[in-house]
This record gives C-alpha cells, structure tokens and sequence, in this order.
C-alpha cells in the first residue's frame, strides 16, 4: 500500500494528491452530474490539479484518493464536502473510475463509504453525513440504503445530463442511527 | 551522527531535511500514529513538504523541530520539538512522534524527551516546558513522567477519538525540577 489513510479489505484509501486530478476529473463530473464540484465542464490537466490543491487546503472538505490494496491501483476519490462545524454535518460524493475498469467496484464502494462513515462519525465527530444520487441510479440508491442510508426525498431537476435535467435524491445517514445493527450493513 | 544537535544513547536529535518528508507523509497517515496527535485529516505530499520546508528553513523562532535518528543505522525514527516557544515566559510545548511503529518501546521516546528536556533548559535557557497528551497514551505518559514531567492539570473531555471524548492530561516540567533531578543523579553516581 502506498500512504495508506484508512485501510479496507480490499481498498484502502490514502490522501488525494493533486497530480490525481486529471485522472479524477472525469469520475468527479460524472458522479456529480455536471455539477458542484469547480465548474462541472471539462479542465485543462492544470486546472484539474489546482482543483485538488485547493480541496486538500480547504478545511471544510476532505479528499481521499481510493486504492486497489492488490495493485495500489487509484480506482476512485472521494470528497466529503460543505463541512459545517456547527451542524456538524457533511456531504459524501464518491466518484469511481467506470466500473468496466476494474472488478468489485459496488464492494469497493461499499467498503470505501464504511471507512469514510467511520472516519467522518468517529473521528470528525460529525452528526449527520448526505449524499446526492441521480433518482434513476436505482443500483446506488440501494446500495446506500445497504449502509444504514435514509432516502429523505427528491429534487427535481436539480441534475443537469446530456442537456436534460434529472431529478436527484437526498439520502443521509445520522449519527444516532449510525453502527446500529438493525440495518443490513 | 549526521549533523547531531544532541545525542543520548541509543539516538540522537538532527535538523529536519527536506528528503525526510516521505518518511513523515507517511507516519502522518498513519492511524495508529495519529491517534496520539492532533492530526486527524489525510496529510498530501505537498502539505508534508510544506511543514519540512518551514522546519527546513528555520528562521521561525517560535520551533524547535528535530528529527529523531536511532544511532545503529542512522535510521530516521521520528520527529520531536519545541513549539509555541514564549520567549518572554521563557516556556515551550513540546511534541513528539515515534513514527516508525516496528521502534516503538524500546525507549527512544523516552531518550528523545529528555534530549528535548535538556536542550529546552540548557541551550535555550527555558523555564517551563509542557505538553499535552491524551489519557489512553499511556506509553507516552510513561516516557514523559521519566523524563521530569508531571500532571499539572486533567482537561476534562478534551479530546474526541474513535467515537468519544477522552480526557487530556497537561503536564509540566519546570527547570528546577529539572536541576534538582540532575543533582540527585550527580549523588547516585558518587
């Protein structure tokens, strides 16, 4: 493993270095749907990195770079974002490499949001951890519901793809609720 | 020795170098090393280049940072020093990690303390030295009590690690303890 932050089974997860930026780029649009995260368009490679200089010194975001533990392959970054100290609440967005990449990539993602809950509940101390999905991605609504993930309702319109707008729902996992065994997590 | 600022026994304290911070970035990622210390978000080459830049440069006279090298080897093994260094109050906090997980207990930090302890009295000619530590340290509360130090105060809840709060210990060694400790050792030796 190379600088590994938080170790998984099969991925562990290490600091997001701005050289990652090209690659993750492309993963972070498509996981925010041409959205939050800088301008949403396509970057030049510079652009790309100084977004990552500019995430790893914001104290109110932390990234992380998702590797293989079999090959240190980068499969995926992470960003858990809108950090408010107050609320202590925070935004999840997990953007994976297309999954034809490479194999188990719904166990890395599992696992990968286990270490990051653990990580932003037991070590951040925050109390409440959201996630926006695309309403139609039916395979990730349900694998977060798999990780104690609440459905909380639905913005319509709020995603921008291929020029049409799409609806998009808000999940999120609380603190009292998190690690409690009833959930199939 | 590579250019030693003091040495014991089994290790000696150098100036930081810029080639160190591989070393660093990975201790500073390492969860059973942070645990101990402030960290607690992931730490990029480029922030660890910037902390061994500034150590590196010097010129900051509020630091004290060493690195900490086992003498058989010359092998890095962690970094201790002197921060917030109040030259009117003549104090200092001091930190320490023992970085290299396969070195711990074997009474380096132990060593590396009390060369922090007496480069603090002796060639900074300090009064005060403190710390913080966490209450489940309990190795480094060992090391820093041999070295002088003793609990001065217990913050209460100060700390939140692994889903809870823990109480902080603030100890303290004060340079007469110090020099009545290096007279009692100056008797035994007679």
């Amino acid at each position: 493993m190379k600088m590994p932050f938080l170790v998984g089974e099969t991925i562990y997860l290490r600091p997001l270095e701005p050289e990652n930026g090209p690659e993750v780029a492309p993963w972070f649009r498509e996981a925010e749907f041409g959205g939050r995260f800088a301008s949403g368009l396509t970057v030049s490679e510079e652009a790309a990195r100084h977004q990552i200089e500019t995430l790893t010194r914001d104290e109110r975001q932390v990234g992380l770079a998702v590797a293989l533990r079999a090959d240190d392959r980068l499969v995926g970054a992470i960003r858990l974002h809108s950090l408010n100290p107050q609320r202590r609440s925070a935004g999840y967005r997990l953007a994976l490499a297309p999954a034809s990449s490479f194999r188990g990539a719904a166990a890395a993602a599992r696992e990968a949001t286990g270490l990051v809950l653990a990580y932003a509940f037991d070590t951040l101390n925050l109390n409440r951890v959201y996630v926006h999905l695309l309403a139609s991605d039916r395979a990730a609504r349900s694998r977060y519901a798999a990780s104690g993930f609440t459905e909380e309702g639905i913005l319509r319109q709020e995603a921008l793809r291929d020029g049409r707008y799409e609806d998009v729902a808000v999940m999120a996992l609380l603190r009292e609720e998190y690690g409690r065994p009833a959930r199939s997590r | 020795m590579r250019n030693p600022a003091a040495a014991g026994r089994s290790v000696y304290l150098r100036p930081i170098e810029r080639e160190d911070a591989d070393a660093f970035q990975a201790w500073m990622n390492d969860q059973e090393v942070v645990r101990n210390l402030l960290i607690h978000r992931p730490v990029t080459r480029e922030e660890e280049a910037r902390f061994t830049e500034r150590a590196t440069a010097g010129g900051d006279p509020t630091e004290a940072v060493f690195a900490i090298v086992r003498k058989r080897g010359d092998l890095l093994i962690g970094t201790t020093g002197l921060h917030a260094i109040d030259w009117r109050r003549r104090m200092a906090g001091f930190g320490i990690e023992i970085g290299r997980k396969e070195e711990w207990g074997k009474g380096y930090g132990t060593e590396a303390t009390a060369l922090i302890v007496s480069h603090a009295f002796r060639e900074l000619n300090l009064n005060r030295v403190w710390l913080h530590v966490y209450e489940f340290n309990a190795r480094g509360i060992g090391a820093y009590k041999r070295a002088g130090f003793r609990v001065e105060a217990t913050l209460r809840q100060d700390c939140f690690s692994e889903g809870r709060y823990w109480d902080v210990h603030h100890m303290g060694v004060l340079r007469s303890d110090w020099d009545r400790a290096r007279k009692r050792e100056a008797r035994g030796k007679k």
